[in-house]
């Protein structure tokens, strides 16, 4: 059956006459397409009159369709959807062609534009005889609002939506409420105080019932439509809990670190904890912490050293070695052996050198052994479980160590006759002192650890008889203590000992035969050992032979160095190929490699050279190559292995398959180091505290994320001029034929000057002087961000504005010239509550200035900066900032460069003429090229561009009118909440005139800068504005969705699931039952992604048919 | 062959290209007359028979427009676009359509001008191909 369709083309006044033949349009579409029942065209069409003509054929001809074309449809689609409705036809009808914005706007030729125009109509014609009538469902609205921004758009907003009854949650970025306005002295055109005004405003809405302020927050996800959205919003830790702190300010004199203060536009530090002004909304403390500095976060075990670098720096050893403790028990150790990556991504290293951290914790603890006082948390209550540890070597050490503090009875049992594992057996004495080592296993004896050496579990003691002592739970960090097979011939010759062996030999004072000539094989860490101890025990030649280059070596560079320096050899693309004697060793062979293809390791892999074996004359053959577990033991255990022959242990918690044991360190990991150890054991005291605690496993708590690693200008600031200090180190003559330990320690002086030389480059460095200092015990350093998810029905985006970074201009001099500052400084100079305390003064030497010049234009209507807009506030700023200096100093003389003087706005003008006539401002148009410094004065010059002369200003401050920019993070709130930006960075409103505060999503609306500089006044409005629309959906309580969603033709579907895996909202699954796709309406956005997927064209979106966009192309090309 | 003027297909997605290209005529940018918009949801939307059936049905060349990676409305539409238009772009070359005939542009809501740009540069290019059929 053949639809009646209705056109109707708008002339738009002259908008679309002016270019498009609208008359000729109709009166070709009435005559050629026999669809048309009626042709019109009208003046104005979305007028009254005009709609009326639509409503009235419809009525009186039977239309079943119609088709409008005029504007965009994102301009009155609704208007016309709306009308045909009236006339009681389905609003989905109905098309619109866009012959304005696409046509009669874009061409100066009429004719091509008429006949695009007319295409575009035939498609429309084509396309709406498919429409199917479709009918919207209603969804309730959720009465909540989420406003994005504190300053004061969003506070209006609030306070509306609030007043009127209804949920606010209101999320801001920083640490207070009150945005810019909260930095400003004084308000133009009345010289009101802006904190007078804006305080009230903020306390109200910090106050109110219905509003929750969440700070330090960020939108991460929305999700959902107008009146159901879902908001992810991340928070970031305070710190400093707002219900208990009090607001006392005991914590800020002790805070060591020093920031420059955005707040006060970096005219005054500020400590990490603190509280920009006396009145900031919440008024209590919060810590500024930039995330897990970089030592941190390389760190295994996490330790923080930033914390105790900077308590060692103010002298606080006991304090800072408490720090250290948190995450390693063993200070002298750790100082003497951690392969120290925290060192490697110092940010101080990106400046000159890193910070010398290890020697510095070193220090602590040798310091600690010297005094003879275990520092250590007081242990908790007493608990009855007993724990059993399996293996005194560093994992184990470190979980006695936690679980004695949580107070646990822990017993570790050690096959050996020695406590402290590979530290003791596997490190050399000259590395690490035997007393050092004992002396740090005797302070966890006094914490009431017992370690039993010389018993071996699996024979001596099991799980069960362990179990029948009492014992609840298990920790297994026995270690790799075997040394790998070199798998070639002559292996079980005499004079082949193992590195391990070798060096466990050595350790335990048992006799190791070594001869003259010594040949270690490998290139790690153990094979150097090997080799610098067998120089110790009097070999005459040690030759190092490794198969890859000096580059692919995994030992450490250090260690390689004092090898060499030692008198250590090394033979570099060389592999044994077999071991020659006559029961003893005599000979070895070996073969030249040269390094091929990278493998997985992203190391090149070395091949052999055929024929290129040469024999050379040995004693000893050291294999050094890995380390491997003890079959015999670890197969007994009864726990599920990993394929290479560790312990299988779950990741985060530790745990083993046999319930209640827990496996870490090498045993676990395969070969490590000793700082993973040590973080292994830590971790399993954590699991073994929940698993006895609470009966179950809980994921570890989530580590901070990490900072920014580089290096900021307020970092470079903050460096102290200390060079690194040098270890000292026994000379190497002094070196030979014993074990005296080389790296003799730092004094004092050294490891406090290290300290001082940290940047704190985390910020707060966590280093817990404030937390002894507070009183109501409202700092909690290990609070953690939380993800906060919240039901919304509309959203005010109020995130306001940047201001422009006057360094652009580097001729203006400003951050060369300190008394060359912006005009936010200039509010914090005058404010009573900033660095001067109100004082208008130089900052550089803190005089009252006679001649200020003022700087228009500073990154506004400026092409060549890329900021061609007017930033509408600034003639006014300079004009109130020059005004509030006469009032401070009468005999001062302020100049102002402008290019234009714009002060629209009610009072504005009479206001800029005053500070002309009665404040005898000296304005003068024309840009400014240069500002410098001669003879101890600035001098501003410029031209004067009325005068048509150059011009020279002397100035002993001059302030830069900045103008104001989009957020230098907009596009991750665009991005969050789907908004669209301009050029600049602004968000875009769904009209520019008629619909100021709506954006082209329903029910998210914007309000202040956010969407363009304005001034207080118009925030304000638009912030109340916003407000009643988002009231406007909560008093309906009813939103219509759009039916424009995804259907599938069941009949067609041959149940591939391309769609399923497609779709982003995860609306599309396979249904069993009907074994074709099912799609949840209540999910589906409509994007059709799916239907132009799907291989059979089972899926359609609504209103988007194939049909209907077939029919469209087919009607314009026609 | 002066006075040939190619028929351009347009599927704009609502979000940003068709956003851009209403801000380009509310800017007056002036652009060839040869471009005939479809908009659509998303250019993720848009099947490739869509295509195929603009060139059958008489187009010179067609264009996919939408929001640059990462700022799709639908989170990634686009991208499923862009997998689309590989193979899509070696069929038509299968076809005997020149390559330029066939674009993918991501244009963003703010980029009204370079919306104008791609619609004039592409229509020149189209015009110096010539016609298709």
């Amino acid at each position: 059956m053949k639809k009646k369709i209705g056109v109707y083309v708008c002339q738009c006044g002259t908008n679309i006459a002016g270019t498009v033949d609208v008359a000729k349009i109709a009166d070709e579409i009435a005559t050629e397409n026999e669809d048309v029942a009626v042709c019109r065209y009208y003046k104005y069409m979305c007028s009254e009159p005009g709609q009326k003509l639509i409503r009235d054929d419809i009525a009186e001809m039977g239309l079943d369709c119609v088709v409008e074309a005029s504007c965009s449809p994102k301009m009155h689609e609704p208007t016309f959807r709306n009308a045909v409705s009236q006339a009681g036809m389905n609003p989905y009808m109905f098309e619109m062609v866009n012959i304005r914005e696409h046509c009669s706007w874009i061409s100066k030729n009429p004719d091509l534009a008429t006949k695009k125009a007319k295409d575009l109509v035939k498609g429309g014609i084509s396309r709406v005889a498919h429409h199917q009538p479709l009918q919207g469902t209603r969804k309730p609205v959720t009465p909540a609002a989420l406003v994005v921004g504190g300053g004061i758009a969003g506070i209006t907003a609030s306070l509306k939506i609030a007043n009127a009854g209804y949920q606010v949650y209101m999320i801001e970025k920083d640490e207070i409420i009150g945005g810019r306005m909260a930095q400003f002295d004084k308000t133009f055109p009345t010289l009101d105080c802006a904190g007078c005004t804006l305080t009230p405003k903020t306390s109200e809405v910090g106050r109110h019932p219905n509003v929750e302020i969440l700070t330090k927050s960020e939108v991460a996800e929305v999700t959902g439509f107008v009146g159901n959205f879902k908001v992810k919003v991340r928070q970031k830790p305070r710190y400093v809990s707002t219900e208990k702190c009090t607001g006392c300010g005991d914590c800020q004199p002790v805070c060591p670190i020093d920031i420059t203060s955005d707040f006060e536009v970096g005219l005054a530090t500020r400590h990490p904890i603190s509280r920009p002004f006396p009145q900031a909304i919440p008024n209590t403390y919060s810590i500024l912490r930039a995330g897990s500095p970089p030592c941190q976060t390389a760190c295994p075990a996490g330790v923080n050293a930033v914390g105790y670098m900077n308590l060692t720096g103010m002298g606080k050893y006991d304090e800072a070695l408490a720090v250290v403790r948190e995450r390693m028990p063993f200070a002298a150790v750790c100082g003497r052996i951690c392969f120290h990556p925290c060192e490697s991504v110092c940010k101080r290293g990106l400046l000159d050198d890193p910070l010398a951290i290890c020697y510095t914790k070193r220090f602590l603890g040798d310091r600690e052994l010297a005094r003879g006082e275990f520092v250590h948390p007081p242990l908790k209550e007493a608990k009855p479980d007993k724990v059993a540890i399996v293996g005194a070597g560093p994992a184990g050490l470190s979980a006695a160590y936690y679980l004695a503090i949580e107070g646990y009875p822990v017993t570790v049992f050690e096959k050996l006759p020695v406590a402290g594992g590979m530290l003791a057996v596997g490190i050399p004495d000259y590395r690490l002192p035997r007393d050092i080592l004992n002396a740090e296993i005797d302070n966890l004896k006094g914490m009431g650890v017992e370690i039993r050496t010389g018993v071996a579990f699996g024979t001596d003691v099991t799980f069960d008889s362990l179990e029948a002592e009492g014992y609840k739970s298990f920790f297994i960090a026995t270690g790799l203590h075997n040394s790998m097979s070199l798998k070639i011939q002559g292996e079980d010759l005499e004079g082949v000992v193992g590195g391990t062996d070798l060096l466990r030999k050595v350790s335990l004072d048992e006799p190791a035969a070594i001869g003259k000539k010594v040949v270690i094989i490998g290139g790690g860490n153990v094979a150097i050992d090997c080799a610098r101890s067998c120089l110790r025990m009097g070999a005459d030649e040690v030759i190092v032979l490794y198969r890859r280059s000096r580059e692919e070596m995994p030992a450490w560079d250090i260690e390689v160095d004092e090898a060499e320096h030692e008198g250590v050899q090394f033979m570099f693309l060389a592999a044994p190929t077999r071991l020659i004697g006559d029961g003893k060793l005599s000979r070895i062979e070996y073969i030249r490699m040269e390094l091929g293809e990278p493998d997985d390791s992203g190391r090149r892999r070395p091949q052999p050279v055929e024929g290129s074996e040469t024999v050379m004359d040995v004693d000893t053959v050291v294999p050094a190559i890995g380390q491997a577990s003890d079959p015999d033991f670890i197969t007994k255990l009864d726990v599920e292995l990993e394929r290479w022959g560790t312990i299988r242990a779950a990741e985060g918690t530790l745990a083993t398959t046999r319930p209640g044991v827990f496996a870490g360190g090498d045993c676990a990991l395969g070969a490590a180091s000793f700082v993973e150890a040590v973080a292994h054991g830590r971790q399993a005291a954590e699991s073994i505290h929940h698993y006895l605690a609470h009966g179950g496993l809980r994921p570890l708590t989530p580590s901070e994320t990490p900072m920014d690693e580089a290096v900021t200008e307020d970092e470079k600031r903050r460096a102290k001029p200390i060079p690194r200090q040098e270890m000292p180190r026994l000379s190497e003559a002094k070196r030979k034929g014993n074990f005296d330990e080389v790296d003799l320690g730092f004094t004092e002086e050294m490891a406090a000057a290290e300290g001082r030389r940290c940047l704190s480059c985390s910020l707060c460095c966590q280093c817990g002087e404030c937390v002894r200092e507070c009183g109501p015990q409202a700092i909690d350093l290990r609070e953690t961000e939380r993800v906060r998810e919240l039901e919304i029905g509309a959203i005010v985006v109020a995130t306001g504005i940047d201001i422009f970074d006057a360094g652009r201009y580097p001729e203006y001099g400003h951050g060369r010239y300190p008394d060359v500052i912006t005009n936010l400084q200039f509010e914090r100079l005058c404010n009573a509550s900033g660095p001067t305390g109100g004082k208008v003064v130089r900052p550089s030497d803190g005089k009252v200035p006679r001649s200020v010049v003022f700087v228009q234009c500073v990154g506004s209507r400026d092409r060549a900066k890329g900021n061609e807009y007017c930033s509408k506030v600034c003639c006014m700023i300079s004009a109130k900032q020059l005004s509030i200096f006469k009032h401070h100093n009468p005999d001062g003389q302020a100049y102002v460069f402008y290019i234009d003087n714009r002060a629209g706005g009610k009072g504005y003008e009479e206001f800029l003429r005053r500070t002309i006539e009665e404040d005898e401002a000296r304005y003068i148009r024309g840009r400014v090229a240069r500002v410098f410094r001669e003879g101890g004065r600035l001098v501003v010059r410029g031209e004067d561009s009325l005068a048509g002369m150059p011009v020279e200003v002397e100035a002993d401050m001059v302030v830069l009118a900045t103008g104001l920019t989009a957020q230098k993070d907009y596009t991750a709130v665009a991005r969050a909440l789907n908004l669209s930006t301009d050029q600049y960075g602004f968000f875009i409103e769904s009209h520019p005139k008629l619909g100021p505060v709506e954006t082209s999503l329903s029910g998210i609306f914007l309000a202040g800068g956010a969407q363009g500089p304005k001034d207080i006044p118009e925030s304000v409005a638009q912030g109340g504005a916003a407000g009643a629309e988002a009231l406007a959906l909560f008093s309906v309580g009813e939103v219509e969705v759009e039916p424009t969603v995804a259907g599938v033709d069941e009949r067609l579907c041959t149940g591939c699931r391309t769609c399923v895996e497609l779709c982003a909202y995860n609306a599309v699954s396979f249904s069993e039952e009907c074994k074709a796709a099912f799609i949840n309406e209540a999910l589906c956005q409509g994007c059709g992604t799916c239907a132009a997927a799907c291989p059979v064209a089972a899926i359609h979106v609504q209103h988007y048919t194939p049909e209907q966009i077939m029919a469209q192309i087919e009607g314009i090309l026609a | 062959m002066t006075d040939y003027e190619p028929k351009i297909i347009a599927f704009l997605c609502n979000w940003c290209s068709y956003v851009a290209a209403d801000a380009a005529g509310v800017s007056r940018f002036q652009q060839a007359a040869n471009v005939r918009v479809i908009r659509v949801f998303c250019s993720g939307m848009v099947d490739p028979s869509y295509v195929l059936k603009a060139f059958s049905s008489g187009a010179d060349a067609v264009l996919v427009a939408g929001c640059h990676p990462g700022d799709c409305h639908y989170i990634s539409g686009n991208m499923k676009a862009l997998r689309r238009s590989f193979l899509l772009a070696n069929l038509l070359k299968e076809m005997g359509v020149d390559e330029g005939r066939f674009r993918l542009e991501w244009i963003a809501a703010s980029e009204s001008p370079r919306y104008a740009e791609v619609i004039n540069e592409m229509s020149e290019s189209v015009r110096q191909l010539g016609p298709m059929h």
